[in-house]
């Protein structure tokens, strides 16, 4: 490829033609809301990382980063750039008035961090935005066309949830969505040591993606029609490549071991609950505890790590089904990518409404084989958005408006959260129990139409040997 | 031109994958501390400490104790037993060791199961109890007898606490040399927020817990306010308090173990604990003295000096994040 050739490739990628004015628009909306909103619960983590890093200390330095080390490395660079310019002592500051609120205030942290950083946080988060716009594009227009693509492209840069859960909230999710969906393009492509690569990249992010790469394991070994030293081959490759993905950690494992434990215990909850079946646990936990505190499991089947288990043999099955199903590869790819991370998040101890995005994408890309499949995607893009506003209201999202900006004041936010649980805890909990339900139904919906069941079983029972 | 993209991109990898690596842990400051030569009765702290990345604020504390042993056992008692541990007690322990390391300190922080507790071969340590028991008289009593015998027990929220009374129905219940403390539910008011001598010296964190403290009930058994107070019409409420009981000490804290980490979790409970454990605070025989010096990047030293006499501790350390300093001496003066 010569010089010229790989800039118009890279720039074909990053805004296809057509697509430049949705680009724009999906840039311009990020970037204008990305330093001025944050979700105080979850942006002390990534707060407490960045100084501890810049600091030296590393990113578990104070035990408060609990995930995995590959969002560390990928903010690290936009960190030590924001540090030049401001030091981190201006990163962030309390706000004890948000504190006022009492027991609702347990989702908000006081500390509010600046607009600066919430805007370095989140840019990476954007880049993996249009990343996996462009990576959807080009799945979609090598199989189905130009017109399809660009449906796809508008269809995921211009989603709500993903702008709102990156941009807004500032989760990382995307990044590792971005491995997922190179991970499966390669993966059908047949380059099993680069999926493999992409989806250790992923779990270096999340772990959530080592459910996709049961089924790519599952997918090469139990294939029909392939003799069994090219599965072990490919099988191989793709652990090869995963193994490779694993590296950058290593360093940090030998200085920092305890971070297994942080990501593994810390990391896990002992409360059931968010857009899951099991919804209604929390539901009555919101009415009878208002603080919060989780009374834990009477024994291990009552435990998250029960319904991990679970979750983790349900994978197994339809990973088998999905590898031995009569479907052409590509679309049995696809079809059990999106089953397994659907399965993923319905047996998860809490689901949020940044863990739909794992499972988006692969709605869209299904939806090229199924159309109606569009109707789950809105159903948990809905889900997802009505979650995060009706758990403490849109006004918590502000408080970097509020702290830094005489525009609006933190008192006169936690007037709305106040005055949104004034009538006492049923409302809020009904209203976040229909988000959730919302939710369930759509991704009961989903799972119906991948493997349509159960008309399909009785159909397959019942006549198949007719037929 | 795509090998060469490669190249670079594997070549900023390993880079960053350096450069996050834990290099230091912490900036140490050296402190020396001087009999007043000059003046009588005066002890001349002298600190001294390098050059920082960034600025921040350096405060030095000095604690009158009663003893000058070496940095206790900490033990956090898992008292629940269902399975698994809960995430109150994994979050202090994790937070406990960190810090710990943080100082430069070799941490010797264990998890216990309550029911094989044997207080006898741990007489000289520090107890965490994180969650409400429910434990019998007699082993309450014990435990009782075992901090009166010179332990010190961290008690973290309404029901932690295993000899005291009940109120029930207006009437205490409950054996009668058992503790009366009452909790009540915080409503938190920024303005109306006072932090105590030990919270300004320590920074203490522990400042909006669900359930604080009544300080009425605290000052009838003759304890000590160490965290925040909570001025209100229905009484003054504090954040932790520390009681003297024997030999030994009783710290309180409102609770339970909650959200936000940073002023009701894990996270703050434990900095808190790790401040009265290295400053001394378990072991005071009065208030602290400190001082804060706003520092610049650049290496500093200096003298203060306190009227604090007899043995005490010395402790430099910085309540922000991002420039971890610390230092610790003990000293007996005349």
């Amino acid at each position: 490829m010569t010089e010229r050739s790989a800039l118009t490739w890279a720039r074909d990628f990053l805004c296809p033609a057509g697509l430049a004015k949705a680009l724009i628009l999906g840039l311009a909306v990020r970037l204008a809301i990305a330093p001025w909103t944050s979700y105080p619960y979850d942006v002390y983590p990534f707060y407490s990382a960045s100084v501890d890093m810049l600091a030296g200390m590393g990113m578990y330095g104070h035990a408060v980063f609990s995930y995995p080390p590959g969002f560390g490395f990928v903010m690290y660079p936009f960190m030590l750039l924001l540090s030049l310019f401001v030091d981190p002592s201006l990163f962030g500051s309390l706000q004890p008035e948000i504190l006022e609120m009492g027991a609702i205030s347990d989702l908000v942290n006081p500390f509010i961090t600046a607009p600066a950083f919430n805007l370095a946080l989140k840019l990476p988060i954007i880049i993996g935005d249009v990343l996996t716009a462009s990576i959807l594009f080009l799945m979609v227009r090598e199989w189905k066309g130009d017109g399809a693509a660009r449906s796809a492209y508008i269809l995921w840069f211009l989603n709500p949830l993903a702008i709102w859960i990156g941009s807004v909230m500032g989760q990382f999710d995307m990044l590792a969505v971005l491995c997922t969906l190179v991970a499966v393009h390669l993966f059908i492509h047949q380059r099993y040591a680069l999926a493999g690569l992409a989806l250790g990249a992923g779990v270096l992010l999340k772990i959530y993606p080592a459910y996709l790469g049961i089924f790519f394991l599952l997918y090469l070994l139990v294939a029909a029609g392939v003799a069994w030293r090219d599965r072990l081959s490919s099988a191989a490759r793709l652990v090869a490549g995963a193994l490779v993905s694993a590296l950058p950690a290593v360093p940090l494992l030998l200085t920092t071991p305890e971070m297994i434990d942080f990501i593994f215990r810390r990391a896990s909850n002992d409360s059931l609950g968010g857009i899951n079946p099991w919804f209604p646990a929390s539901f009555i936990g919101s009415l009878t505890s208002p603080s919060g505190v989780s009374p834990g499991a009477e024994n291990f089947f009552q435990t998250p790590m029960f319904l991990m288990l679970v979750g983790v043999a349900l994978v197994i099955i339809a990973s088998v089904a999905m590898a031995r199903s009569d479907r052409p590869p590509r679309e049995s790819i696809i079809a059990g990518s999106l089953l397994v991370l659907v399965i993923a998040l319905m047996f998860r101890s809490v689901t949020n409404p940044q863990h739909l995005l794992w499972a988006l994408p692969f709605m869209l890309l299904f939806s090229f084989i199924d159309k109606r499949m569009r109707t789950p995607m809105f159903m948990l893009t809905a889900s997802g958005l009505l979650f995060s506003l009706t758990l403490r209201t849109f006004a918590v999202f502000l408080y970097p408006l509020a702290a830094y900006t005489p525009l609006v004041s933190v008192e006169q936010l936690n007037s709305i959260v106040t005055a949104y649980f004034s009538a006492g805890p049923f409302m809020p909990a009904v209203l976040l129990a229909l988000s959730s339900l919302l939710g369930v139904v759509a991704m009961v919906k989903a799972i119906i139409m991948i493997t349509s069941l159960p008309s399909g079983w009785f159909r397959k029972r019942l006549w198949g040997a007719r037929e | 031109m795509k090998r060469a993209f490669v190249l670079g991109a594997a070549v900023l990898l390993a880079l960053i994958v350096m450069a996050v690596q834990p290099t230091s842990s912490v900036l140490h400051v050296h402190l020396d501390v001087d009999s007043g030569i000059e003046d009588y009765g005066t002890v001349k702290v002298h600190y001294s400490v390098g050059a920082s990345p960034h600025a921040y604020e350096l405060v030095i504390s000095i604690m009158p104790v009663d003893e000058l042993d070496g940095l206790p056992d900490i033990i956090i008692v898992d008292v629940d037993g269902r399975p698994g541990r809960p995430p109150a007690v994994t979050g202090l322990y994790d937070h406990l060791i960190t810090d710990m390391k943080l100082r430069g300190l070799m941490p010797n922080v264990t998890i216990a199961d309550l029911e094989r507790l044997d207080l006898k071969a741990v007489s000289k340590s520090v107890m965490v109890i994180g969650e409400a028991v429910d434990m019998d008289d007699d082993a309450a009593a014990e435990m009782m007898s075992w901090v009166s015998g010179g332990g010190r027990l961290v008690c973290i929220g309404p029901g932690s606490l295993p000899f005291r009374q009940e109120l029930e129905g207006g009437e205490w219940t409950g054996r009668e040399d058992f503790l009366r403390v009452k909790y009540r539910e915080l409503d938190y008011s920024a303005d109306a927020v006072e932090a105590s001598v030990y919270a300004k010296a320590l920074s203490l964190q522990t400042s909006a817990p669900l359930y604080a403290l009544e300080k009425g009930s605290l000052d009838d058994l003759g304890a000590v306010t160490i965290g925040h107070i909570h001025h209100g019409v229905d009484g003054d409420l504090v954040t932790s308090a520390m009681l003297p009981l024997g030999d030994g000490r009783l710290v309180l804290f409102g609770g339970p173990i909650t959200q936000p980490f940073t002023t009701s979790g894990d996270a703050a409970i434990s900095w808190d604990i790790l401040q009265l454990v290295t400053s001394g605070g378990l072991w005071s025989t009065g208030e602290p003295e400190f001082t804060i010096l706003p520092m610049s990047v650049d290496a500093r030293d200096g003298d203060f000096t306190t009227s604090i006499s007899g043995d005490m501790v010395v402790m430099a350390y910085t309540p922000r994040s991002y420039v971890p300093a610390y230092g610790r001496t003990v000293a007996t003066t005349s």
